[in-house]
């Protein structure tokens, strides 16, 4: 219930004092209910007891002289029938006796009927003065009548006070039907009753009852509901009050000071203003304790709160800066994308932080001798990220010292070693390809292990298990060599790729690597990488990188083009072209036009001048040892261009002989050019140095 | 090869890409059908990769063209490549070269 503390203690009070009250009605009600019946009985019972000690013999026998006048006039029918009905009895005993009258259901006989009237007067002012003495309601004396077991009234109270017989209800000689004994009930008509044998001379003369009305009680009681209830009401408020108040004074009070300098204070946290908000609870019990913690808090949240400020400034301006030291390290490699004549290669690099441990490097060292390295320093950060750097240069270093492969590693592990209290270390792949024979050396230091992709097959680049580079003094690195062949891939990584793993702690592992490759042997190596990072990423969703991820591909090209066509048009020439331009896109642009004029010339020579139409023409470019040969094959009569006369134009009308420029053009641009005829084929073969 | 010609107060012919023996053909074609009413027409070679001896035949047949109508050809912005292949055939010393 959404109750504040105040209304729920106010709540609480009038519910106890409420229930409180309520009990202690209850046992009120009782006490005061008995005790004013006891107090009845007990006036009831003094009265006759009075009335017994006022009854003198005299009196006595004036009661039986009364009786003596009654008595025989009941008696004097022994043979009286039985009667079914009341009135019927009531009619007989009226036609008997004159004196006798029926009245209200009662049979009725006048006291002037009896010889004294005094004495009766006197019995009945004694019973009248009984009735208003005490509490009693009414009074009478009978006699029994054993025979036919019925009361017979002798003395009623209330003749004194209705002086007209005729109005009376119970009148003397009364006759009361059927009444027993042990009948509680009063012979009249109030329920209870007391009552008092007088005896004279050891004989029951008449039994004097006294019959009181514990309504009387009951109406007590219904006053003293009435005003107990409006006093335990007020009392219940009252004590709900008292209760509120000190409740306030005490507990509701300091909570709700508490309460509100909870408050404030949140709301300044929560505006980014955080200001201490003093607490001004001075009791000495648990909320005064608690007020003094809150305060405590406080201090220590403002504290913090700054304190955190200051970190992530702090952070901010180190994040700045290892992303500029990122940017360095980047620009220290080389180009992810390199190509030469029969060579390219691409890189990936994905550091897992702002910088990273991850490298790969390319360099010549010499013109024929290409290194390739890729490398894993063991650990993250800014720490594996100068190793790195260090790694790195000593790599180059060592390589470029003409050192060989094995011993360069070997130095580079010794250098490694010198003041690397950190223990750092590095995994690497390192290659030298010969770029003419194709010889590939390498040593893999505890690095994972390449794949090579070679007739469309993937599968790992067989690997000497050398220790890491920076591990152990002196180890000695076991240097292999593969012979490599056009159209061999090589796709050397960090285990960041193979190691990576999705939500479900799954690692990318070899086997989707291998797909990859092999799904995509046929696409250029740049798209390779592409997909490797795509499926990558796919792959770990949103997760973040938890190592730096490496990848080199490095493919070996066949740049020959070979051109065959059957009575060519000139148009083969555009055709030609495009092919050598989209081939050919290493070479230097100044020499593509130059190589591009030699090929206009030679193939515009050769269609332009031949029966055409049967003319079989095949034209082949290769690219060896950094020279582009070109041979062109024609069939038909001999024809050397080389015979022609060099044209050299000296003025605008200069004949125009058509091979003039273009076979000048074509000496002069190219580095060696030779004419054969073989086999009724003219052979023109052309070398330009790239 | 793209072409663009301009008529301002000389004729401006720009060209990119490579003029050779099929390039030639293209664009003597396209010359042929302006109607050359400046008295300059210039050629502007700043986007041009390389020329062939058809390059050169058509650029000698339109310098005799103009010559006729007492008309300038003048050759802009050659590359080193170009001016190469002027060099070697002797057009460099025929060519109005700026």
């Amino acid at each position: 219930m959404k109750f504040k503390i105040r209304t729920k203690i106010i709540l609480l009070g009038a519910s106890l004092s409420f229930i409180l009250m309520l009990v202690a009605f209850i046992l009120s009600f009782n006490i005061y209910r008995d005790r004013l019946k006891s107090d009845l009985n007990q006036s009831v019972q003094e009265s006759l007891n009075n009335l017994k000690a006022d009854f003198n013999d005299d009196l006595k026998n004036d009661l039986k002289a009364i009786k003596d006048i009654v008595q025989p006039i009941y008696d004097s029918d022994p043979d009286e029938p039985e009667f079914e009905d009341l009135q019927d009895r009531l009619n007989y005993y009226q036609n008997k006796y004159d004196a006798f009258y029926v009245k209200e259901g009662t049979l009725g006989m006048s006291y002037d009927k009896l010889n004294n009237k005094t004495r009766y007067l006197n019995i009945s002012g004694m019973l009248s003065q009984m009735v208003i003495n005490s509490d009693g309601k009414i009074a009478y004396i009978t006699y029994k009548d054993e025979a036919r077991n019925r009361e017979i009234i002798l003395v009623d109270f209330q003749y004194q006070l209705n002086n007209d017989v005729g109005t009376s209800s119970r009148i003397l000689g009364s006759y009361f039907a059927a009444r027993d004994e042990d009948n509680n009930e009063s012979p009249i008509s109030i329920n209870y009753y007391k009552k008092l044998d007088i005896i004279l001379d050891g004989n029951l003369i008449g039994t004097v009852y006294l019959e009181y009305d514990e309504h009387l009680v009951e109406n007590n009681l219904e006053y003293f509901f009435k005003t107990e209830i409006i006093a335990l009401g007020i009392a219940v408020v009252i004590l709900v009050i008292v209760y509120a108040v000190l409740a306030h004074l005490t507990v509701v009070k300091n909570i709700t000071k508490l309460h509100k300098a909870t408050e404030q204070f949140t709301v300044s946290l929560q505006e980014g203003n955080i200001k201490k908000i003093e607490i001004d609870v001075k009791s000495k019990d648990e909320l005064g304790e608690l007020g003094k913690k809150i305060s405590l808090m406080e201090d220590e949240m403002i504290d913090y709160t700054n304190r955190l400020a200051l970190d992530a400034k702090e952070k901010m301006r180190i994040n700045t800066e290892l992303n500029l030291a990122s940017q360095i390290q980047l620009a220290t490699l080389p180009s992810p994308s390199f190509k030469i004549a029969n060579l390219s290669l691409q890189a990936l690099i994905k550091p897992a932080k702002a910088v990273g441990g991850d490298f790969y490097d390319y360099f010549y060292l010499d013109d024929d001798h290409l290194a390739f390295v890729i490398s894993d320093v063991s650990g993250k950060g800014i720490s594996a990220a100068l190793f790195m750097m260090r790694a790195k240069e000593l790599i180059r270093n060592k390589l470029l010292a003409k050192l060989s492969l094995k011993d360069a590693c070997f130095e580079v592990n010794n250098n490694l070693l010198i003041n690397n209290e950190a223990g750092l270390f590095i995994t690497s792949f390192i290659g030298i390809l010969n770029l003419k024979t194709l010889e590939l050396k390498y040593v893999n230091a505890g690095h994972e292990k390449p794949y090579l992709i070679k007739n469309g097959v993937v599968k790992k680049l067989d690997c000497q298990a050398n220790f890491v580079l920076g591990g152990l003094e002196d180890f000695e690195y076991q240097e292999e060599k593969i012979k490599l062949e056009t159209n061999d891939r090589l796709f050397m990584f960090t285990d960041g790729l193979n190691e990576a793993i999705n939500i479900e702690k799954e690692e990318f592992g070899y086997q989707r690597i291998e797909q990859i490759l092999l799904e995509n042997k046929d696409n250029d190596i740049e798209i390779v990488l592409k997909k490797l990072d795509n499926g990558l990423q796919e792959f770990t969703k949103d997760l973040d990188a938890f190592d730096d991820v490496t990848m080199v591909i490095l493919e070996l090209e066949k740049n020959n083009l070979k051109f065959s066509y059957h009575g060519p048009k000139l148009d083969v020439i555009d055709e030609i072209m495009e092919k050598v331009n989209s081939k050919y896109g290493f070479i230097d642009k100044k020499r593509l036009s130059e190589i591009g004029i030699i090929l206009d010339e030679i193939l515009n020579n050769a269609i332009s001048y031949e029966n055409v139409g049967n003319l079989q023409l095949n034209l082949s470019l290769e690219i060896l040892d950094n020279n582009l040969k070109i041979i062109l094959e024609t069939d038909g009569k001999e024809f050397n261009p080389l015979e022609n006369d060099d044209k050299y134009i000296t003025g605008i009308d200069d004949e125009l002989s058509v091979g003039g420029f273009g076979i000048k053009l074509v000496k002069n641009l190219s580095d060696d050019i030779k004419y054969e005829r073989f086999n009724n084929h003219n052979i023109l073969t052309i070398i330009k140095h790239l | 090869m793209e072409i663009t010609i301009k008529h301002e107060d000389s004729l401006i012919i720009e060209l990119a890409g490579r003029l050779d023996t099929n390039t030639s053909l293209e664009l003597d074609e396209r010359i042929k059908k302006e109607e050359i009413k400046e008295n300059k027409v210039i050629m502007d070679f700043k986007d041009l990769e390389y020329i062939s001896s058809a390059g050169l035949r058509l650029l000698l047949g339109l310098k005799k063209e103009l010559g006729k109508e007492n008309k300038e050809l003048e050759i802009h912005n050659i590359n080193e490549i170009v001016r190469e292949v002027f060099q070697v055939t002797g057009f460099i010393n025929i060519l109005n070269i700026k």
